[in-house]
């Protein structure tokens, strides 16, 4: 028998990075899957992408995960969401060919020599004395392994919900799984109960477009990983469709309110906020007349459309008759049915910003298992605890992401300190340190510890290292180059005020109706740069003021995470202490005083008292 | 160590004698230069070296006579860089040369955070700091009270609204961030410039009182209760030496809380005559009522009114039942009648009680000097309302500072993400007044006001 450093449980976003990860640090990686034939299925939304999770995209990227790459291959319309505001916020977005991505995952996957591939479920978890020994399959067979991940998502005990009609299926009618929430259990670890939903899908071969409004991709497409080549990635797109609901279809939403198991009472698990069926947003806004429908292709080789803006768990005769209503759908027949979703995950304040749980060293957890929801956010997870596990299995350091360095921070800090109560969902809103953790600079920001962690291959970081430099460069040649009053008639042109005497060609970047890409005609000796490097080097110099107040915003941040809280810490001993706070941080035993300070229900004075004591127990020692 | 600058008055507040401001932090020298003048003498300090000068502002503009004097580390208390300043005594001055000093660079001190920062400079020993330690603890959430129970009311409810509207703002424009393609109706700079600019005036409005001391007032919270007619409104009368609230034989006749500001022995209390506690159907009465148990709720002391002409009643009891954990005067008056109350001991301890006379001024002068002995033997907790009030007026100035930037960023024409780094900095900063966190209010006012969501 081969004998694995790392088992993957799952084949989804999160375990294929997780998988690829561990392979491409050179550990012997297994991943078991419960049907090789839905590895990277994307059983709800055809997109990678928006709104913040195009900054996770772009993060999995530059720390030498799959997910960019694998889009950039497959995806069949493009948008750069948010040119009209400031850099910070843009987000990319990529409509795939659903099918076309889980192939090329596959294919990459099988491509890996040190990863294999195992249809058969995982039943149990074998831990000795607080250390992971192996894992058990349906048969019987015992795999012993140095760490695993787990990458269930939404399997585990999922039931789907339609109308009164509930089966005991997974995601898209398949097999679900049982007997390791029993496992979970005996490990001690706490388990919740999520909820969540997907619309129905259509036959786009019997709608009519003609009565909804079209929505294009980018005339240029920027793709998503930092090393495909733009010029390369130009393709002709495919449009998604506009439309709206109506009073008729409230009406009969309305109508049928009681046959919903939401407001039956049906369901168990808690639903998101951010994510509402149409039932819910008729519910809770009664006000709004009509609502946004957006038509989306599943595929290039498929008629099947997603009908965005309309999830629901209404019975099959109440979904047919409501998207009926709906312009351009009048004449639809739907393909699948709507439905809800409950399943077990776990309250991931159990977890280390390493994704391992803090009771079960080499055990590992990742995406919607952890209480998460989207593609990119359990991708995410899974590449940083992949690297994790194969760090461990090679005894050497964790790598973790704080806040300041990415949203990948954000979300890990997020799931894993406060908890969460509802299924997570990233949002740029959620990033107090927005401005730096730019998409445009997710490499800048995160390719060095993909590259420490021996993800990221030498060449890649070289070239890396290249364009690191060059900016430097650049931004300090701006500031020594000189404008002077030759350039004012380039100036009046641009509008923009007339120079009395010389001045850096920085401040003129700095002007708001000027910029670098802009000031090339008065810029001679400019040097040959990229694109992207341009890019840098305008929002550096451009919004230099904000970027300097936030980065002393994340200095002070800083200076919490570095202060750690002792691991046998006895919190019912310290005086000072309110009780709330005592129970909260013995639960969840934060790593350092800025977690602990994020902690809901531990105050600032409670903070002030922890801070203390450290630096007593430190005189003391 | 410690990377901010701290000041706090560290005598005993009061009025009379001196009163001396201290600093420490890296900052202490340089804002003691910034505040204080010397008449000719522009030599450097020397170290450890008390001065003689004025105290005053960038504009020349005097609030204080001082002494002062710089102490270079670590020869000091905290082992950090510290500054005096003695001032007199009077709280007007002393809070003034505070202002001063806080408007300079240095933030307040929670209480205890000199000897905090003693012991972890490794200046005091431990068995002191352990002691220390549950002290900080303890007045940090009891300074808090203190800034919102003094900004309750109008003050707070506005503090409160302020919040509330920039939570607004920046949902508005968070959820079109996070949701650029649902129709919402979009926020316009304009908008946000125009509502910051609102929110400024009325900043301005707030702090100017703050700082004008005509809310943020300083001094021992103190309530005068009891069931109606014993005579609590004489009491406030006599306290102020002057006929502030109307006084007649009618029960009932307080029907709002007054509020003055007095000095009792160079004790400054703050003194509030409240509605007689007892059941009632009027309307207005009942408001009466409710507030005299807020007051109640509230105050550092309280001065329990009984009449002594009179057996003790329903309300006297559970008055005294209920406030027996506080710090509290019971005042028995009417001791020119003939005595006919009979008190438990139960109800109350003896040391509580005073027996006076408002109408012969009988007994008076022991109220006075009850009151005073309280509060230099520490018996009455103060809250550090100076401090807290000043630090109230910083987070109010921090707010606007944070709008000030979000109508500079719409003027230079940047984007409108660029405007939510401040107004998350001017939310903060009312948080300390307030007690919300940002990052919640945000995302949940996104939720429940917009439709989102796929
Ligand atoms: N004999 C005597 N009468 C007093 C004394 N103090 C107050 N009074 C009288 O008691 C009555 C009530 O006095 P107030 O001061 O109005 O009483 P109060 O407690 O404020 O009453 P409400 O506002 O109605 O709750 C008045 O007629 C006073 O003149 C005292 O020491 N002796
Ligand atoms: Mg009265």
């Amino acid at each position: 028998m081969t004998d694995y450093d790392v088992v993957i449980i799952g084949g989804g976003h999160a375990g294929c990075e997780a998988a690829l990860a561990c392979a491409r640090m050179g550990v012997k990686t297994i991943m078991f899957v419960m049907n090789l034939d839905s590895i990277a299925m994307m059983p709800c939304n055809p997109n990678i992408g928006g709104t913040s999770k195009g900054h996770l995209v772009r993060e999995i990227d530059a720390l030498g995960g799959e997910m960019a790459k694998n889009i950039d291959k497959t995806f069949i319309q493009s948008r750069m969401l948010n040119t009209g505001k400031g850099p910070a916020v843009h987000s990319l977005r990529a409509q795939a060919d659903k099918a076309a991505y889980a192939t090329e995952m596959l294919k990459t996957l099988q491509s890996e020599p040190n990863l294999s591939l195992r249809q058969s479920e995982v039943t149990d978890i074998s831990v000795q004395n607080g250390e992971l020994k192996g894992v058990f399959t349906r048969s019987g067979a015992f795999t012993p392994c140095k760490a695993a991940v787990i990458c269930v998502g939404t399997y585990m005990r999922s039931r789907c919900l339609c109308g009164d009609v509930i089966t005991d299926v997974g995601p898209n009618g398949l097999k679900n799984a049982k007997r390791l929430s029993e496992s979970f259990a005996k490990l001690d670890v706490s388990m919740m109960r999520f909820k969540t939903g997907t619309p129905a899908r259509i036959d786009g071969a019997t709608i009519d477009r003609s009565k909804m409004q079209i929505q294009p991709g980018d005339e240029v497409i920027t793709p998503f990983s930092f090393d495909t080549d733009a010029s390369g990635a130009q393709r002709v797109q495919v449009p998604c469709y506009l439309t709206y609901t109506n009073e008729r279809t409230h009406r009969i939403i309305r109508q049928n309110l009681s046959r919903s198991p939401i407001y039956s009472n049906i369901i168990e698990g808690t639903g998101a906020r951010y994510c509402p069926s149409i039932e819910d947003k008729i519910v809770r806004f009664a006000d709004k007349d009509r609502h946004q429908v957006f038509i989306e292709p599943e595929g290039e080789n498929t008629t099947e459309m997603y009908v965005s803006g309309m999830s629901t768990s209404m019975p099959e005769d109440v979904q047919e008759a409501m998207y009926r209503t709906v312009p351009g759908l009048e004449n639809c027949r739907l393909t699948r049915n709507g439905y809800a979703i409950e399943y077990d995950c776990i309250d991931a304040t159990q977890l280390t910003l390493s994704l391992e749980f803090k009771h079960i060293k080499g055990l590992f957890s990742a995406g919607q298992f952890n209480g998460s929801s989207g593609y990119e956010e359990a991708a995410a997870q899974g590449l940083v605890a992949g690297i994790n596990a194969a760090l461990f299995a090679l005894k050497k350091p964790a790598m973790t992401i704080d806040r300041s360095e990415g949203y990948i921070g954000v979300l890990i800090d997020d799931l894993t300190a406060k908890g969460s109560d509802e299924p997570y969902r990233m949002m740029t809103s959620r990033a107090e340190y927005r401005l730096l953790l730019r998409q445009d600079n997710a490499d800048l920001r995160l390719m060095p510890k993909g590259y420490a962690a021996g993800l990221v291959p030498k060449d890649r970081f070289e070239r890396f290292e290249a364009k690191r430099e060059s900016i430097e460069r650049e931004i300090k040649r701006v500031g020594q180059v000189m404008a002077t009053p030759e350039a004012n008639a380039f100036l009046r042109s641009q509008n923009s005020a007339e120079l009395n005497s010389g001045v850096p060609l920085r401040d003129l970047i700095k002007r708001p109706e000027l910029d670098y890409l802009k000031l090339a005609p008065i810029d001679r000796n400019r040097p040959k740069i990229t694109r992207d490097v341009a890019e840098q080097v305008n929002v550096r110099i451009k919004f230099e003021g904000y970027i300097k107040r936030q980065t002393e915003q994340v200095e002070r941040f800083k200076r919490l995470e570095d202060k750690k809280l002792p691991e046998n810490i006895d919190y019912s001993t310290i005086s000072g202490l309110r009780i709330e706070a005592r129970q909260k941080l013995s639960a969840a035993m934060p790593a350092n005083i800025g977690r602990a300070s994020r902690i809901t229900g531990v105050s600032p004075s409670d903070t002030a008292v922890l801070l203390a004591y450290i630096k007593k127990a430190r005189v003391q020692s | 160590m410690f990377d901010d600058t701290i000041a706090a008055l560290s005598t005993p507040p009061g009025s009379g004698g001196i009163g001396v401001v201290r600093v420490s932090g890296d900052k202490a020298l340089s804002i003691l230069n910034a505040v204080f003048r010397r008449k000719k003498d522009a030599s450097a300090m020397k170290s450890h070296t008390l001065y003689y000068g004025v105290a005053a502002d960038e504009k020349g503009e005097v609030a204080d006579e001082v002494l002062a004097c710089y102490m270079k580390k670590p020869a000091t208390y905290t082992r950090e860089d510290v500054v005096e300043i003695h001032c007199h005594g009077g709280s007007s001055c002393v809070a003034g040369v505070l202002r001063l000093v806080l408007l300079n660079g240095a933030r307040p001190a929670e209480p205890g955070e000199f000897t905090k920062r003693a012991f972890i400079n490794g200046r005091i020993d431990l068995s002191r700091a352990e002691a220390v330690m549950d002290v900080i603890s303890a007045k940090t959430d009891l300074a808090r009270r203190a800034a919102i129970n003094r900004l309750q009311g109008s003050v707070h409810k506005e503090c409160a609204e302020i919040s509330t509207e920039i939570v607004s703002v920046l949902a508005r424009v968070e959820a079109s961030i996070d949701y650029p393609e649902h129709d919402l109706e979009e926020i316009t700079l304009k908008d946000v410039k125009d509502r910051s600019l609102r929110l400024i005036k009325r900043l301005d409005r707030l702090i100017d009182g703050a700082h004008r001391g005509r809310v943020l007032q300083y001094g021992v919270e103190t309530a005068i209760v009891g069931k109606p007619n014993v005579g609590k409104s004489s009491l406030l009368n006599f306290l102020l030496g002057e006929d502030r609230a109307i006084v007649s034989d009618t029960p009932g006749t307080t029907r709002d809380a007054i509020q003055e500001c007095a000095n009792i022995k160079g004790v400054p209390l703050r003194l509030a005559d409240t509605a007689g506690i007892r059941e009632t159907t009027d309307e207005i009465e009942r408001m009466g009522v409710e507030k005299a148990l807020r007051h109640i709720d509230s105050a550092d002391l309280l001065i329990i009114v009984l009449d002594g002409s009179s057996p003790a009643t329903e309300e006297d009891i559970s008055l005294l039942m209920n406030t027996r954990e506080r710090k509290r005067i019971v005042a028995i008056n009417k001791s020119d009648l003939p005595s006919a109350l009979h008190l438990e001991e139960e109800w109350i301890k003896p040391d509580e009680i005073i027996k006076i006379s408002l109408l012969d001024e009988i007994g008076a002068n022991k109220l006075l000097e009850k009151i005073k002995d309280m509060f230099f033997l520490g018996e009455i907790e103060q809250k550090d309302t100076l401090i807290s009030g000043l630090r109230a007026e910083q987070a109010l100035r921090r707010c606007r500072d944070g709008l000030c930037n979000v109508v500079r960023a719409v003027d230079a024409g940047l984007p409108e993400d660029f405007c939510t780094i401040d107004l998350r900095e001017s939310h903060a900063a009312l948080g300390e007044i307030t007690g919300e966190t940002t990052d919640d209010a945000v995302i949940d006012k996104i939720f429940s006001e917009f439709c989102v969501g796929k």
